[in-house]
């Protein structure tokens, strides 16, 4: 949205632009017909051209509207036709643009109609969100009456500049088809007064504003831009329409408890996201929250399960508790024909989520109807989801990034999703094609998959790409762009706020805040959000430290808390230390996060003590609790953690213990390497070792040189294998000879690898500058061609 | 010095994974590597899937259910490499 933040900046230069852009589009025929005797077809032209300037400095800005994209071309071709008629010195070519205007307006439009949903609705939308069935058909019907007249009022444009004298063009596109636009959108206007009454209007604006109030629907309001065969669902267990998700929610609905003040239903539904769907809605039905556990761990499970809050627990896991969703769904159909109807507002609560928090408890995130609906509805306007929309999300249901994209926007947006929840490149590409997937929500760990595995096997359906819960390298995001020709749409948010702000991968580093929330920082840095679908009043101070900018816009600086985030899971530090310090085997718990280049985001490092405490045991014990990406990669017992008198245990210290040093750069897990040079003896390759190298870590503690084991591993047999494919590979080898590594290897050197074959040898030097590191000859089963 | 598959994709795994305490002869070749086991995830499953790519240049399957019986094991993981590259014709 880069136009926007322009608009901000230049507002007064930038409206006279648009009064002189609309002044010369209006007067145009008359500017045509007096000019035309005054000065002559040539003159008259260029300084028609002179006119039209502004429009063709304000064509970034005009293409924002959704489904008017077409129309940013008309300066364009304006500029074209009046150039057109200045170099063949015709005057038809001046007299085609209202007929020409005409067809680019009957394209936008018909093209609508074709895609959907039709450009008359898309303007509804604007003003009410929520529309049925008939006033979807009212607009169907608008659209077409519009492509009718854009199609008569072109064509007598046309007839008059070619058949009859040039006042009678002149009267036509200045009066008389202004005249019959005047009176269509009257009569529209008129209609549409009673179509859409204004406490619709209100309600939505309500809703956009984050009002509290007098805001009241029907929780199966949510699938009001569905018509009832409309899909909700695609994917491996089959198709379901909306009204098959009304009947599975009442049938849940009627398994479940009468509510109380407050009750909560646990939900634990990793498989089907439609089953997810039909249990929110049922849930929702009778009267309850749902309750959404941290993570699916046993541990985790139990603890959500046993607060009072929760009446039920409705799951798909293997345990043999009541109500397994496959039984409910089979059971037989709510005794009411139609479920119940009845209305809650704003402020009731639909859901609870439990969270990491910094202090060590998991802490638990209310979330109201305006909260959850509202934002998933604005979140569908404002990125252009609208009904037919087909979402395939590889992110779990149970958090709210997976619950509001993949599950409650299709459900608001009149779109559907895929049931199941694809994990590898291969298996979400084969979804996307299979189903003709338009939308992908997904994490960064996924686009590299995808990018890496799969270049260019994405469908052409697809069209816009959103990846949250962590930062997203540019190295990937731009071959992932370059390769599919889709833009990528990150998101910063967090369960407490729901979304903060986005960024288009094409545009830039900066974030902007999504509609209707703004942003401010504090004096310490920390990001101050307000936003409607916030829990109270005042501004959010969250823990990500900001730098803003005038516009509003940001850049995203880090955490400042104790918590992490490790392949898209919030872990908060401080929990897992508690959780460790638990065990019987253990008096005390350190853990150390490291930042990473890898979409895995931070890399943990866990010491304990006593030095006999049992980590493999440990392992285990946190996995009762945590998730397997969440755990820490190493686990070191020491007889006592180097804390200071007061019990304070310093990062630095910390780091000693694991060897390590800090300089503010993330742990690189990769060498960079540099150009590929052929030369009469072979090749040579250069190469930087970055200075926070994971090659350096613990091997001689304290002294940050890269061993001789790394220098091949990671090296030299990388490289032979590139040039000389399987059969230069480790595994191929036979013999190693004359290996002499006689110069150290530190962090941030620059490296030459020169490598020298010989049938079925390879001579290998790594040398810095002039200095030799190292060098020996590689003996290989077979022989190499010479590359 | 040839290694078989199944040591090399131990040695994969251990890099790949940066699993600091274990050992890539510690890893038996039958037992399972996520869940139970090793305790592996589904994001270290996609992690391994592009060392994969790179060290054998295999593709996992368009269906996540073989996708799971290939990376049951160490032994399920070299079959399928096995398989895949019997199929293809070195150059």
């Amino acid at each position: 949205m880069a136009g926007e933040s322009a608009v901000r900046r230049g507002r007064a230069p930038r409206l006279a632009l648009r009064l002189l852009a609309s002044f010369s589009i209006l007067s145009y025929p008359l500017l045509v017909y007096f000019g035309l005797r005054r000065y002559g077809l040539r003159p008259l032209a260029l300084l028609l051209l002179l006119a039209f300037l502004p429009n063709l400095l304000l064509r970034r800005s005009a293409t924002r509207g959704s489904g008017l994209a077409l129309l940013a071309w008309l300066p364009l071709l304006s500029a074209l036709l009046l150039l057109g008629s200045a170099y063949f010195r015709s005057l038809g070519w001046m007299l085609a643009l209202p007929s020409m205007t005409n067809l680019l307006l009957l394209s936008a439009f018909g093209l609508t109609l074709w895609r959907g949903p039709p450009m008359i609705e898309r303007f509804a939308r604007l003003q009410d969100p929520d529309l049925d069935g008939p006033r979807q058909r009212w607009c169907l019907r608008w659209t077409q009456i519009w492509c009718g007249f854009f199609f008569l009022n072109g064509l007598m444009a046309a007839l008059f500049a070619l058949f009859s004298p040039l006042f009678w063009w002149t009267l036509h596109t200045s009066v008389l088809g202004y005249a019959g636009m005047g009176a269509l959108l009257a009569a529209e206007w008129w209609m549409r007064k009673h179509r859409f009454p204004p406490e619709g209007r209100a309600r939505a604006r309500a809703f956009l504003d984050g009002r509290r109030g007098e805001i009241s629907m029907n929780p199966l309001g949510l699938l009001r831009a569905h018509a009832p065969d409309s899909p909700v669902a695609f994917g491996a267990g089959g198709e379901k329409s909306a009204s098959d998700l009304r009947e599975d929610a009442a049938r849940i609905a009627q398994a479940l408890p009468e509510a109380s003040e407050g009750s909560h239903v646990l939900l634990v539904l990793k498989e089907d996201r439609y089953a997810m769907a039909a249990a929110l809605l049922g849930v929702w039905q009778r009267g309850h929250a749902v309750a959404l556990p941290p993570n699916t761990r046993r541990e985790a499970i139990l603890r959500v399960r046993e607060r009072p809050e929760v009446v039920a627990v409705v799951h798909d896991t293997g345990a043999g508790l009541p109500l397994r969703i496959e039984e409910l769904l089979a059971s037989p159909p709510a005794r009411q024909a139609k479920p119940a109807s009845f209305s809650f507002d704003a402020e009731t609560p639909l859901a609870t989520l439990f969270t990491s928090a910094s202090t060590g408890a998991s802490q638990a995130q209310g979330k109201n109807a305006r909260q959850l609906l509202g934002e998933a509805r604005l979140l569908a306007e404002h990125f252009g989801i609208g009904p037919g929309a087909r979402i395939v999300a590889t992110v779990s249901p149970l958090h709210i990034y997976g619950l509001l994209f993949g599950v409650l926007l299709p459900l608001c947006c009149g779109g559907a999703f895929l049931r199941e929840t694809p994990l590898h490149a291969e298996a979400i590409s084969q979804r996307l094609v299979a189903h003709r997937g338009e939308v992908l929500v997904t994490v960064p760990v996924h686009l590299r998959a995808l990018e890496q595995l799969d270049a260019k096997s994405l469908p052409p359906s697809l069209r816009r790409v959103f990846s949250s819960a962590g930062p997203l390298s540019d190295e990937v995001a731009t071959r992932f762009i370059e390769a599919q020709q889709v833009d990528i749409t990150e998101l910063l948010g967090s369960t407490e706020t729901g979304g903060i702000a986005y960024r288009s991968r094409r545009s830039g580093e900066r974030w902007q805040p999504l509609p209707g929330i703004s942003v401010q920082s504090d004096p310490e840095g920390h990001l101050l959000v307000h936003s409607p679908f916030l829990a109270s009043a005042g501004p959010f101070r969250s823990a990500d430290l900001a730098e803003m900018y005038e516009d509003g816009s940001f850049t995203h600086l880090g955490r400042s808390d104790g918590i992490v985030k490790i392949a898209g899971r919030r872990v908060s530090l401080a929990e897992m230390e508690e959780w460790l310090r638990r065990h019987p085997g253990v008096d005390d718990a350190a853990l150390l996060a490291l930042p990473t280049d890898r979409e895995r985001g931070h890399l943990l490092l866990a010491a304990i003590s006593p030095a006999t405490a049992p980590v493999a045991e440990l392992k285990e014990y946190l996995l009762e609790r945590f998730d397997a990406s969440c755990l820490p990669k190493r686990l070191l017992a020491l007889e006592s953690l180097p804390r200071e008198a007061n019990g304070k245990l310093p990062r630095q210290a910390l780091l000693r213990v694991f060897d390590l040093q800090e300089d503010g750069e993330p742990l690189l897990c990769e060498l960079r390497w540099g150009e590929r040079m052929r030369t009469p003896e072979g090749y040579r390759l250069r190469l930087q070792v970055p200075r926070h190298y994971i090659g350096f870590e613990g091997h001689f503690p304290g002294y940050p040189l890269l061993p001789a084991a790394t220098q091949l591993e990671a090296i030299v047999f990388p490289a032979t294998e590139r040039i000389w494919g399987s059969r230069a590979r480790a595994e191929a080898l036979r013999a190693m000879q004359q290996l002499k590594f006689s110069g150290r290897i530190l962090p941030g050197d620059a490296l030459e690898l020169r490598l020298a074959p010989a049938a079925q040898q390879v001579h290998f030097e790594i040398r810095k500058g002039d200095a030799l590191c190292s060098s020996g000859i590689l003996v290989f089963d077979a022989p190499l061609d010479h590359g | 010095m040839s290694e078989s598959i199944e040591d090399r994709l131990k040695k994969l795994i251990v890099e790949t994974l940066a699993l600091e305490d274990v050992k890539p002869e510690e890893i038996e070749t039958e037992a399972p590597l996520f869940g139970e086991g090793l305790g592996l995830d589904s994001i270290d499953a996609l992690e391994l899937a592009l060392a994969l790519h790179e060290a054998f240049g295999v593709k996992t399957a368009p269906d996540d259910e073989r996708n799971r019986e290939i990376f049951y094991s160490v032994k399920s993981l070299a079959d399928f490499i096995r398989e895949s590259q019997g199929s293809k014709t070195e150059p």
